[in-house]
């Protein structure tokens, strides 16, 4: 081999292994940007928002609705095709003469017969399940503190809350209701529900990249932050739990920028 | 076929396509100290023993390219957001098999070729870059990745701050004493040093380095 060949595919050598480096780690780091998967999924869906599926979930009341479904306006995004309210009084009989779930039934009637505006609010959505005793704790705390400043900022005709459960087995619309009481919830606000199959609660998952992982005794460990969901039913910002400021500042721009 | 080479891909098929892959990953610790570290492995023994000519050395120049992509292997499966991916997607379990393996057997043919300086430069970057990872880890507040719980977490903090001090003293002491084993005969250098090729500049190695300048 010649002087000039070897220098050659020295260089050829070179160059390839530094392309494949650069390519490798810029693939794992979604362009030298994130190290961790969360920080990922957030920079995604800021840059592309991604509509939410339409799946069918239970209330704290026992309806059946679209997750996306505005009980208190009784509308929901017009881009998407509409899921009839369905309530089913056969499957849970003794839910629904719940002295827990009336009350929030009850509070929800007077609230859908507030007048106002009837365009879609934008949603500030978390996933928790309610025998959870540490990060959703944290989580209702947080949805506490974003419900008192909806109230007393008087957004609650442009901003609501929703807490979608992914324990399917355990979190019916009576412990959901539990939750709802404990954190005090206000119906009108912050609505709470659990997709009704197994595969509307992975579609939901997948779609906010939420990963649920068995925590070994019993429970489960999972990322948890605050999505925002614009009127239009995109999700269109992933913050951390401890900014809901953040959450909500970015829900009201998406409520002002919709049509 | 080598039994060297026969073990290695025993290793690897057993690595990518049976369930003991799933066993291991199921934890952080698992997978960082024991799939990874083993895919390399495995590779190293696949490929061919380099050849020992050093002048033809084509492609791969003083070992600098094959070390390079090696450390960019080591580093991509370092990285919380990957380990994920290998863990919830299979095309993404393949290509860290695939780079695994590619990148032991680069490491085979560079290691020698590098020279004490390139070693160095390689050993100097991985430990220190999987110890300081192996600190981020153990110090993270929250979970890194969302396929794994803190605890593991911590253990694999741990795991690789300690695998790589290790590594990383374990060479150190190893080039200090090359200047003693320089000074006597060549039949003590050999048994001068006596770590394996990966870990320490080896009594091969650097009689072929003094034969190279000469």
């Amino acid at each position: 081999m010649t002087t000039g060949a070897r220098t050659w595919s020295g260089a050829i050598g070179v160059g390839t292994a530094l392309v494949c480096s650069v390519l490798l780690l810029s693939w794992a780091t979604d362009g030298f940007a994130v190290l961790t998967t969360d920080a990922a999924r957030a920079r995604r869906v800021q840059r592309a928002p991604v509509t939410v599926p339409t799946v069918s979930v239970r209330g704290s009341d026992g309806a059946v609705l679209d997750v996306l479904h505005d009980v208190r306006r009784d509308v929901r995004p017009d881009v998407r095709p509409d899921v009839r309210p369905e309530v089913r009084p056969d499957v849970r009989p003794d839910v629904r003469r719940d002295v827990l779930t009336d009350g929030v039934r009850a509070e929800r009637a007077s609230m859908s017969s507030t007048p106002g505006s009837r365009r879609p609010r934008a949603v500030i959505v978390d996933f928790v399940y309610t025998r959870c005793i540490t990060v959703c704790g944290a989580l209702g705390g947080v949805y506490q503190v974003l419900q008192r400043e909806i109230e007393q900022r008087g957004l609650q005709d442009k901003v609501r809350l929703l807490t979608v459960s992914f324990d399917l087995e355990h979190d019916d619309p009576r412990s959901l209701a539990m939750y709802a009481r404990v954190h005090r919830a206000n119906a009108g606000i912050w609505s709470l529900v659990t997709p009704v199959t197994a595969d509307a609660r992975d579609q939901l998952l997948r779609t906010f990249g939420v990963h649920v992982v068995p925590d070994g005794v019993g429970g489960w460990v999972h990322n948890a932050a605050l999505h925002v969901v614009d009127p239009g039913g995109k999700l269109v910002r992933i913050v951390d739990i401890t900014d809901g400021e953040t959450a909500l500042a970015v829900a009201l721009t998406a409520w002002n920028a919709a049509p | 076929m080598t039994g060297q080479r026969l073990t290695g891909i025993a290793i690897a098929l057993t690595l990518v396509l049976t369930p003991v892959r799933d066993v291991i990953v199921a934890s952080m610790t698992g997978h960082m100290l024991v799939q990874i570290p083993l895919l390399l492995l495995a590779g190293f023994l696949i490929s061919a023993p380099p050849r020992t000519d050093m002048r033809r050395s084509g492609l791969n120049p003083g070992g600098a390219p094959g070390l390079l992509l090696t450390a960019a292997v080591l580093t991509t499966w370092m990285v919380p957001r990957a380990l994920d991916l290998a863990v919830t997607s299979n095309s993404i379990a393949f290509l860290e098999s695939g780079t695994l393996l590619v990148g032991g057997g680069l490491l085979r043919h560079s290691w020698q070729r590098a020279g004490a300086i390139g070693q160095a430069f390689f050993i100097g970057n991985v430990t220190w870059m999987a110890a300081v990872a192996g600190l981020l880890l153990r110090d993270a507040p929250v979970r890194v990745c969302t396929t794994y719980l803190i605890r593991d977490q911590l253990y694999a903090g741990t795991g690789l701050l300690l695998i790589a001090t290790a590594i990383g003293v374990r060479w150190f002491t190893t080039w200090l004493a090359l200047p003693t084993a320089r000074t006597n005969t060549r039949g003590d250098r050999s048994s001068s040093v006596d770590a394996p090729s990966c870990i320490g500049p080896t009594a091969t190695h650097t009689s072929r380095a003094e034969r190279t300048t000469r």
